[in-house]
């Protein structure tokens, strides 16, 4: 009788209907039943890790986030929605973290694909040291973020000083990393800069797929360099542009490890972004873990629904040849 | 037969992984018992011997960085007096907090941690995560005044172990080439002395103020010497009833601004680790910090001609003070399973011996009161015998913070400095913050 419901349910799954008694069908049956006990075998590894590291993690995470937990005691006490009202109402500090990572983030994206774009576009037409810089360009982003946050904390202070000193120039006399109203623009550089090679290589990939048969009529048609770029190119990229910058926009709103080394969120919270916020909450002497779980669901669900209004628009504007 | 050994293979890698999650609590004992014998080799071992050793392997958590960077010679120099107890001593720099509390909520807790005392242990007592040790008769070894750091409600929990001192660090070969012979205890003294110092080209102030550590032990200056009545203040604090804005802390803040000012092109650019660096190297006079910059100093030039006084805070030169308190307070988990010998350990880092011992590598004073004689650095050496002297010397002032107020403090005297805030603002928030925290 089980049996049977189980064959009713895989009938279900895969729209296939069995007359009983027929041979050829159900070895087909049979056949499609040991395919998804392998497919079954084989995500099997992924989903429990996935499960024990990151889904109980998460609604154990939610579930904090509800209550006034420090991070030390065994007393949890559930308080339900203060959390998200405190940092709603009563937290500056929470305000100008969304604030920071807003311009953070609307920065980092436009000039990222922009500069990864034309970065492309270049590479693709100098052809005789196309792989030397496509290398050379790519170099940066194989460093851990934490190497090159150190690296640039060096350029900034140290070198860029010794420079002023030997030319004179007063724009390396800056205070890159000490000014508040410096300071961003000093970590967009440095992300931009080390992100630029990754969004090159997805633009330089989706730039070759394009059919040479189009560009050629285009030619033919007269069409110029730009009006190429504007009207076939571009719109062919829609997709390396739409994952470009999906990945772009998802990784800026967490933003955290550059920002940490480079500045911990200073001079004072000039650069403080969400996730800067949340980890002093929660791990600083403030104790505040709960609170600090409640901004980080906030975090996830902004991440969420912008990644989600991002990828339905993107997707919309997307063609084909 | 071959899927049917493939599908075993799967389940034993999955059983391995959920294994390999689960807290280890019971040793594994091996199929020939192995393990088992040796405990009760060494229990027995333990209870047979007359001089009572105590066998084990504790884990130390500290924040000074020269223990673990000597682990090895501490254990040797420990085995003389302790054959059967090892230690192996962790130091963490940056986020000692986050590590702490991710390694209590896992239940992997050191045996022995350092951390703040005062207000900064409730948490921890409240929550039984540190042990009771006031049968261990630690009074008898350790000055009873420093004791008090790590008591709550008559209870001794924490055991300060080193004195730290925090003051004004200065070049004294600097100061000998610019003229000043005598150090300047009043603050048109210090402008003075800072003027002639200009004169000979040096900077007058390095500030490390991009650390946030940095900026609120500077702030300290504003709260514990200038406070006629300290716990007073601190009480109506937590009522509600007083504001970190006073006539004095006002005054604390123009000193402050004229640091800033002194502090060269970019003050908030520069770091602990430079500005020991520049005071070292002798471009640069001064610095508000404390006795633990030595070992940074050391890097550039150890022969340097280093000294510390005390912080000029007003025109009344008896005022200019330092601030001295116990560090490195000691406390050992409730969790721990050799709570035996990490009360020995703890022990034997006061006892005249390894309090000798361990002043060698980090040239500070212990708080035994067994009489170490011990050879300081010479900001302690300064700070020290400025105590000694008579002249003022005040308890760190964190240890009465309200719990979080601390990265406020620090954050807030960077936005600061960098212009983002008033100071109206910077007082505002600070006495929010503090109602928030106490509530």
């Amino acid at each position: 009788m089980a049996n049977f419901a189980l064959t009713g349910l895989f009938n279900k799954f895969y729209g296939v209907v069995i007359r009983k008694g027929d041979l050829l069908m159900n070895l087909s049956y049979r056949k499609k039943l040991k395919d998804l006990s392998s497919l079954l075998l084989f995500i099997a590894p992924f989903t429990v890790l996935y499960i024990i590291f990151l889904l109980f993690p998460l609604v154990q995470g939610a579930f904090y986030s509800f209550t006034d937990w420090n991070g030390i005691s065994s007393n949890v006490r559930f308080i339900g929605l203060a959390n998200y009202i405190e940092a709603f109402t009563n937290d500056k500090r929470f305000i100008n973290s969304l604030i920071v990572t807003g311009k953070y983030t609307v920065a980092t994206v436009l000039i990222s694909n922009v500069v990864g774009l034309g970065l492309a576009l270049f590479i693709e037409n100098s052809v005789k040291i196309k792989s030397m810089l496509r290398t050379l360009f790519f170099v940066p982003y194989i460093f851990s973020l934490v190497v090159v946050g150190f690296s640039w904390k060096f350029i900034y202070t140290k070198i860029a000083t010794n420079i002023y000193q030997l030319t004179n120039i007063g724009f390396f006399n800056l205070d890159f990393l000490g000014s508040h109203k410096i300071a961003l623009i000093s970590v967009i550089f440095m992300s931009v800069w080390h992100g630029m090679g990754y969004y090159m290589l997805i633009y330089i990939a989706g730039i070759q797929s394009i059919d040479q048969y189009i560009l050629e009529a285009a030619t033919i048609d007269g069409a110029s360099g730009w009006k190429k770029f504007r009207y076939i190119k571009f719109p062919l990229l829609m997709p390396s542009v739409t994952i470009c910058v999906f990945t772009c926009l998802a990784g800026s709103l967490k933003v955290f490890e550059s920002i940490f080394v480079l500045t911990s969120g200073g001079p004072g919270y000039a650069t403080e972004t969400i996730a800067v916020n949340i980890y002093n909450e929660a791990f600083g002497s403030a104790n505040l873990y709960g609170y600090g779980t409640a901004k980080a669901v906030v975090l996830a669900l902004i991440i969420m629904v912008v990644s989600f209004i991002q990828l339905s628009y993107f997707k919309s504007k997307e063609v084909e040849a | 037969m071959k899927k049917l050994m493939a599908f075993f293979l799967v389940v034993v890698l999955l059983l391995t992984m959920a294994a390999g999650c689960a807290k280890s609590q019971a040793p594994v004992s091996t199929p020939d018992g192995q393990n088992q014998t040796d405990q009760t080799d060494s229990k027995t071992d333990s209870n047979d011997s007359t001089d009572n050793e105590i066998s084990a392997t504790i884990t130390y958590l500290t924040s000074q960085p020269l223990y673990a960077k000597n682990s090895d010679a501490i254990n040797e120099e420990l085995h003389k007096v302790h054959p059967k107890i090892n230690v192996i001593i962790e130091h963490i720099s940056d986020n000692y907090e986050a590590v702490l509390k991710t390694q209590m909520a896992s239940s992997n807790a050191p045996d022995i941690f350092s951390w703040q005392g005062y207000l900064a242990m409730v948490p921890f007592v409240e929550d039984n995560k540190v042990a009771d040790l006031s049968n261990e008769s630690f009074d008898s070894i350790v000055f009873p005044n420093f004791l008090e750091s790590g008591k709550k409600d008559g209870r001794q929990y924490g055991i300060p172990t080193i004195m730290q001192s925090l003051g004004l660090l200065y070049n004294k070969d600097v100061f000998e080439k610019a003229g000043i012979t005598e150090i300047p205890r009043t603050i048109s003294a210090l402008k003075e002395a800072v003027e002639k110092i200009k004169a000979i080209g040096v900077q007058p102030f390095t500030s490390g103020l991009k650390d946030q550590w940095v900026c609120y032990d500077l702030f300290w200056f504003a709260q514990t010497p200038v406070m006629d009545d300290m716990m007073g203040w601190y009480n109506a604090m937590n009522e509600g009833k007083a504001s970190f804005r006073t006539e004095r802390t006002e005054k604390m803040f123009e000193l402050f601004d004229f640091i800033y000012e002194n502090s060269g092109d970019k003050p908030l650019s520069s770091d602990f680790a430079e500005m020991c660096h520049q005071l070292a190297a002798g471009t640069a006079a001064m610095a508000v910090q404390g006795d633990w910059a030595y070992e940074e100093t050391q890097k550039i030039d150890p022969n340097a001609n280093l000294g510390m006084m005390g912080l000029p805070v007003s025109e009344d030169p008896a005022e200019s003070a330092i601030m001295a308190d116990s560090a490195e307070i000691l406390f050992v988990s409730e969790q721990s399973e050799n709570k035996e010998a990490a009360v020995a350990f703890i022990k034997w880092m006061l006892s005249k011996e390894g309090a000798e011992y361990l002043g060698s590598i980090t040239k500070t004073p212990s708080t035994s009161s067994l009489k170490p004689v011990i050879e300081l650095n010479p900001f302690a050496a300064d700070a020290n015998k400025w105590v000694n002297d008579g002249n003022k010397a005040v308890p760190f002032a964190w240890n009465f913070w309200a719990p979080g107020i601390m990265d406020v403090v620090g954050k807030n005297i960077q936005a600061y400095f960098s212009g983002s805030i008033t100071l109206d603002e910077f007082f505002e928030d600070l006495d929010n913050q503090w109602a928030k925290t106490v509530n």
